[in-house]
């Protein structure tokens, strides 16, 4: 026995466009670039199928392997810096303008979210100004609190550069998971904190046994979004750091490592198919995670009908 | 157990004044039902009560001691919320564990309360489910078991049955009843529903607009309504009010008897106290039920200050039991009247309504009952 659905064929027709345009400018471009991950291109311009062998050199070949690796790691640090600075203070300041209490939320919403606004090139720039040691304003700030002496050309120096520029992305981008999870928090109904409230637990055990387990799959979401944008990351570095990613590759993440092998840098030729080799495995790497995030975080964690 | 007592209590919210002095006492074991239209402020006396809002001005004593600062926790209040609000990402069991070990209570302490409580609610098979697996007849009881295993001194109920359907409503009302006899705990319960209101409380409290309008047991709301308000509030279908003016007393005036008339017939109204002026308006009430229809009934007694009015018959509703007759009077005044059994009345038909001046409600003209 089997039930054949008639599908008329008008349904096809509305899918066209939709599917079209899809195709056009998402899954083949996507697909071309790991098409052209498996070939070679010689001198004269002539592409020949070579396997995985592109693969091969990126991961295993110590010239191009050291400065993949180097990326990959600083990108796990600058995603671990984001997972532990941006989505707790987002978290924390949720919790507090979500507050009833609190007079003038709203304000202080704005002004968080507003550096997400900001153009990356500006924020850059902006940031590169007051963090200068000649003529930025930082150390004569720390200099009121008498903290001058801690003051250091941070992003200028290899141990401190890649916290520094994650901690300015942290800046601009703290809003985002902040406007994330404060909507989760106000989807909270307030009878429930009440509830709590008469049962005699404090602000604080509200928040940690009430509020956060009803917002974890937004912190779930948070943080795959995160993860998603740090290892897409690129523009922020570029425009503090430039291709190079100084000093010395102590900035440089995947993005800035992909720029360099696609487009050349200074005296050294790009390669596309080395470009498209790296992409792939930014494209691979995002994909592992999100479907570990799928498979084993998301589905454990329940949504409730609040 | 205990006792609670309500001293001038003000709120306002910003400029808005939403409680306006009310004062109330309410003794140990007794069932209140705070009643009145949507809006009128039950819930925020009731969270002013509980604590959840802060009295603006007077005092609140639970037990004979002054609670007005103190919180929900320390007043020894437990409150069922009109949405249940379960904490919905715990066990039933967890929800009722909560405030026991909020409190720091013992394990097996709290294992022994849950149990009993859930005996009691018939829980005891839904322990491990979450509120989203529940009806909303169970959700209301493990509302009312997480209430019950705290031991409070108050109970506080915010409409908790108005989001059940109608035959579930009345289920859990008898189960709430027979819980309060059980468990002999002071309880506060809100409701717009004056049928609820009815059944339940040992006393009444009827608001509007903030203000205490009569507080007495439900016969006594129903039978002697202080004023306009309570009298169109009690009851269902509502007393029927008749618009009135006074004329001027004669010489040989009776006492406790007015002169008045309606829709321009002369009448004597009986009356508490008989000091009034020519061209008062005046309310005359009548509970539907109360109203006899001539020769229907062949039975009533027709005094000679009854009223008689000419009507005309509008609709006729029946339910089996009863039957409402919707009827206007010559000057257009709807009137209801309640007759018992199915009616035999049609649309259109003249009657002649009989009503006993015993049965008569007077109000004057700023509402006050005056019979
Ligand atoms: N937190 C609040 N802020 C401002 N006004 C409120 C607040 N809570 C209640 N009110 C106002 O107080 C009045 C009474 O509300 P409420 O006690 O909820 O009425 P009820 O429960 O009788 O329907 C309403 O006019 C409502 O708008
Ligand atoms: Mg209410």
């Amino acid at each position: 026995m089997s039930w054949h659905p008639k599908i008329p064929l008008h349904v096809f027709v509305f899918l066209v466009p939709g599917v079209l345009i899809y195709t056009i400018f998402s899954a083949w471009p996507l697909i071309d670039t790991l098409l052209l991950s498996l070939y070679e291109q010689d001198d004269s311009g002539a592409r020949h199928f070579v396997g995985l062998a592109n693969y091969n050199i990126l991961l295993f070949d110590n010239e191009w392997s050291n400065g993949f690796w180097n990326a990959m790691w600083n990108n796990l640090k600058f995603f671990v810096i984001h997972m532990l600075v941006q989505n707790p203070i987002s978290l924390l300041i949720a919790a507090l303008v979500s507050n009833r209490m609190l007079k003038g939320a709203n304000t202080y919403r704005t002004l968080i979210f507003f550096p997400t606004l900001l153009s990356v090139v500006i924020v850059g720039f902006i940031w590169q100004l007051i963090l200068n040691p000649l003529w930025g304003v930082s150390e004569t700030l720390l200099g009121y609190i008498g903290l001058d002496d801690y003051f250091d050309a941070w992003l200028g120096m290899e141990p401190t550069a890649l916290i520094t520029i994650a901690l300015i992305s942290v800046w601009q981008f703290v809003g985002i998971p902040l406007m994330l999870i404060y909507t989760a928090l106000l989807g909270i109904p307030d009878e429930l904190s009440d509830a709590a409230y008469v049962d005699g637990a404090s602000p604080r055990r509200i928040f940690w046994k009430i509020k956060l387990p009803l917002i974890l799959p937004t912190l779930g979401l948070v943080s795959i979004l995160t993860f998603i944008g740090n290892f897409n990351a690129f523009d922020l570095i570029y425009s503090i750091k430039g291709g190079l990613a100084g000093p010395n590759f102590s900035t440089d993440i995947l993005g800035t490592f992909f720029y360099r092998t696609f487009f050349g840098f200074q005296s050294s030729l790009g390669s596309p198919t080395m470009g498209a080799t790296v992409a792939a495995m930014m494209f691979f790497v995002i994909l592992v995670a999100v479907m570990i995030y799928f498979y084993l975080v998301q589905r454990k964690l329940q949504r409730y009908q609040l | 157990m205990a006792s609670v007592s309500l001293k001038n209590i003000h709120k306002s919210f910003g400029k808005i004044e939403v409680i306006k002095d009310v004062s109330l006492e309410i003794e140990s074991g007794e069932f209140v039902v705070f009643v009145g239209p949507s809006g009128c402020g039950k819930s925020t006396l009731l969270r002013l009560i509980c604590g959840l809002e802060e009295i603006t001005s007077g005092v609140l004593e639970i037990g004979n001691e002054n609670v007005t600062s103190l919180s929900p926790r320390q007043r020894g209040i437990a409150m069922v919320f009109q949405s249940y609000a379960l904490y919905p990402h715990m066990t039933v069991y967890k929800n009722m564990a909560f405030g026991l070990k909020t409190a720091g209570e013992d394990k097996s302490k709290i294992d022994q309360k849950i149990r009993d409580a859930a005996k009691v609610l018939q829980l005891d098979q839904l322990l491990n489910r979450r509120p989203a697996e529940l009806s909303g007849g169970q959700r209301q009881r493990v509302a009312i078991g997480r209430a019950i295993v705290r031991e409070p001194r108050v109970f506080l109920f915010d409409e908790p049955l108005s989001n059940l359907d109608a035959s579930l409503r009345i289920q859990m009302r008898i189960e709430i009843s027979r819980l309060h006899e059980s468990l002999d705990c002071t309880t506060i319960y809100v409701t717009h529903d004056q049928v609820e209101a009815m059944t339940l409380a040992d006393k009444i409290v009827v608001l509007s607009e903030g203000k205490v309008e009569q507080v007495g047991t439900p016969m006594s709301l129903y039978n002697e309504p202080a004023n306009l308000f309570v009298a169109k509030f009690i009851g269902a279908p509502a007393m029927n009010l008749i618009q009135a003016h006074t004329k001027a007393p004669l010489e040989d005036n009776e006492p406790r008897y007015i002169n008045a008339e309606i829709s321009g017939k002369s009448v004597r109204l009986p009356c508490l106290s008989y000091n009034y002026k020519d061209n008062q308006n005046l309310t005359v009430g009548i509970r539907p039920e109360h109203i006899n229809i001539l020769g229907e009934d062949q039975k009533t007694q027709i005094l000679e200050e009854d009223l008689q009015l000419p009507v005309v018959i509008d609709l006729v509703e029946r339910l089996g039991d009863v039957s409402y007759l919707y009827i206007h009077m010559e000057d257009g005044t709807p009137v209801v009247v309640t007759v018992s059994g199915q009616s035999k009345l049609n649309i259109d038909k003249k009657i002649n309504l009989h009503i006993p001046a015993t049965k008569i409600h007077l109000f004057n003209e700023s509402g006050e009952r005056i019979m």
